[in-house]
């Protein structure tokens, strides 16, 4: 049922993170000397927030939202695909090949399919070259770089 | 009169020099983002909100609300002329705007609303500028048990009115508070919810959030079908037949009056506004059947609502400090970025900053006129740059916008994470607007309750003993009261047509 039913999942998931914080709310203070404490608007919350989910899950099981509505065909999943591997990329490397270069190849898988492939090298070390001078130069952002500078 | 002199004074604050310049650009902006399709002024501006960190407060809310109601125009454009809304609101704008264009009346489509567009803007400034600091008076007697009664009035109406579930509308903004709380409590000063992390000791940041769930989530929701536009027909001619004066500007101002009042109520947006208008239009028409076929009226009045909507949506937000909807709520993020708390107080305190920025909002729609009637041929042109060569610079300018919040990857981290989780919110609709408002008020609703229950000494009664309080929270039950009444009504319908099957 839960392959088939998405808003269950979801469901599902709202009530961890309400469990998640109510738990992590009773190591706060509730009612402190002054009055109310940093645990009690978290702990009412995180509990309305379950007692929702269920009925969240409730709602789910009688309008069934299935996955194969609601997730894109094959080439859309692709694509998105590539946004989130592009995005992974950038973030585990730059800091270690530096800007210029991550941007690059992030700009590059994503303009791969669409263009010539020399015209997306250009394109992607273009835009990545005025990126780095507009907001590393001119707006004296801290860009992570390499050994280079760039 | 009073107002009528500060707003004098404001406007010496925004014809100056820079402030004039970011006014330009705001409203230029606005207009892209407006026209460009794939990116609504929502994630517009909060891509956009870390290009301001640098700016005095003041240009940098007149730049983001001049692509605020920038927006409005721009999405006309594309609409009109090749039949796609180039964000929301302008989706109406397509029934009967592209039918105009085909029958050779771009021309005439986009100067009725352009011109439509800067009544309804302009007259909703006049009354910010005047029903502002009356409402705003009223506001100083709040104290902490009407601010919370009104934030609760401000997010039942969200949640009742919008959405098609009540059940997911609370769960998203009940979510919204408990990430709100993550962090170091500003009342007791404890580190709440931070699992060990040092990053989130001042808590998530508001504006790689607001990227994330607008900005990166709009890109994969469009990355899953291609887009693509149709070549436009020229434009000449700007303005409507001489026998079609008198039912445009009708239309015109009913649309000013409706959008108005929509921006005052939080949970509605400016695509009820621009679809209220459009149906008004049609049931008062003469001869309903000319709508969907090219009838001026439904191009009038729907442009001049959402633009009237935009104007009054920031009332609530000025003089109350309640943002009426996602895009206001991602301004008011910027207000306190710059360490201003919009609110009655604002009025008070900072009365050059208030009254220079509605000053500005006069002259951006007048640049916007300008901009929009002999210059409409060139927006459109550039809503066929390929979409696939934009989303990619969006994204890249979007990371390095994240990333210059605190000079940290960290935050990138979060706007990404935040793409996924608005990603699947939109498929599961859960309303990110509740989630987004509960996040930018999460701090002051938990301040104002702690703080009532303090003056009452722990009794939950304050909230029904003070009169003002007594009301907006009665007003609220009463919205949620009736929203749980249309859920059963729907569940009724549901049932019935299971049983019919």
């Amino acid at each position: 049922m839960l392959q088939k039913n998405a808003g269950l999942c979801g469901a599902i998931v709202v009530f961890l993170v309400g469990a998640v914080f109510a738990f992590q709310s009773l190591s706060y203070e509730y009612y402190g000397a002054m009055g109310p404490g940093p645990g009690l608007l978290p702990l009412w919350l995180s509990g309305i927030l379950m007692v929702m989910s269920v009925l969240y899950m409730i709602e789910s099981l009688r309008q069934v939202v299935a996955w194969r509505d609601i997730l894109p065909d094959r080439s859309g999943l692709i694509r998105i695909c590539r946004i989130l591997a592009a995005f992974l990329l950038f973030v585990f490397t730059v800091e270690t090949i530096g800007f210029v270069v991550s941007s690059t190849l992030f700009l590059l898988i994503l303009l791969a399919k669409e263009y010539k492939w020399y015209a997306s090298v250009a394109i992607s070390i273009a835009i990545s070259l005025v990126l780095f001078w507009v907001f590393g130069k001119m707006l004296s952002i801290p860009l992570p770089v390499n050994e280079f500078g760039w | 009169m009073e107002s009528f002199f500060n707003l004098l004074a404001g406007f010496e604050h925004a014809v100056s020099g820079w402030n004039l310049l970011y006014c330009l650009i705001g409203v230029t902006i606005g207009m892209l983002v407006g026209v460009m399709p794939g990116l609504g002024p929502t994630a517009g501006t909060a891509i956009l909100i870390p290009i301001t960190f640098g700016m005095e407060p003041i240009s940098a809310i007149i730049m983001l609300s001049g692509i605020f109601y920038g927006a409005m125009y721009g999405g006309t454009i594309t609409s009109v002329l090749i039949n796609t809304p180039g964000e929301a609101a302008s989706v109406i704008t397509c029934l009967d705007g592209h039918q105009m264009a085909k029958q050779g009346r771009a021309g005439a489509a986009l100067g009725v609303a352009a011109i439509g567009s800067f009544i309804g803007g302009t007259a909703a400034i006049v009354g910010l500028a005047f029903v502002g600091p009356p409402l705003a008076r009223f506001a100083l007697s709040f104290g902490p048990p009407e601010f919370f009664a009104l934030m609760m009035l401000g997010l039942l109406m969200l949640v009742g009115l919008m959405g098609k579930s009540l059940i997911r509308g609370i769960v998203a903004a009940i979510i919204g508070l408990l990430l709100s709380f993550i962090g170091m409590d500003s009342i007791s000063g404890t580190i709440r919810f931070t699992f060990d992390r040092m990053e989130l000791m001042n808590g998530i940041d508001f504006v790689a959030v607001a990227m994330g769930l607008f900005g990166i989530s709009e890109i994969l929701i469009n990355a899953e079908s291609k887009i693509s536009v149709e070549k436009p027909p020229k434009v000449k001619g700007l303005f409507p037949k001489k026998e079609e004066w008198a039912p445009t500007l009708k239309a015109i101002g009913r649309g000013t009056g409706l959008g108005f009042i929509l921006g005052l109520i939080p949970g509605a947006n400016a695509v009820i506004a621009s679809l209220m208008s459009y149906s008004t239009e049609r049931k008062l028409a003469k001869d309903p059947s000319r709508f969907g076929k090219g009838a001026i009226e439904g191009v009038a009045g729907p442009e001049t609502a959402n633009n009237a909507y935009s104007g009054a949506a920031l009332i609530p937000l000025f003089t109350l400090g309640i943002p009426s909807s996602p895009t206001v709520a991602v301004i008011l993020g910027a207000f306190i970025l710059h360490g201003l708390t919009p609110g009655p107080q604002l009025f008070q305190s900072n009365p050059d900053f208030v009254w220079g920025v509605i000053a500005s909002m006069f002259i951006g729609n007048l640049i916007l006129l300008i901009m929009n009637l002999p210059l409409a041929g060139m927006w459109a042109k550039i809503a066929l740059v390929p979409y696939k060569l934009l989303f990619p610079i969006i994204l890249i300018v979007s990371i390095l916008g994240a990333y210059s919040i605190n000079n940290s990857m960290w935050d990138v981290g979060v706007m990404f994470v935040f793409g996924i989780i608005g990603y699947f919110m939109k498929k599961l609709d859960l309303p990110m607007a509740a989630t987004v408002l509960t996040f930018v008020l999460g701090q002051e609703i938990e301040s104002s309750f702690l703080r009532s229950l303090a003056l009452a000494e722990g009794s939950l009664q304050i909230f029904v003993q003070r009169p003002i309080s007594a009301t907006l929270i009665t007003i609220a039950l009463l919205v949620l009261a009736a929203s749980i009444v249309s859920v059963w009504k729907k569940k009724r319908d549901i049932l019935s047509s299971d049983v019919e099957m």
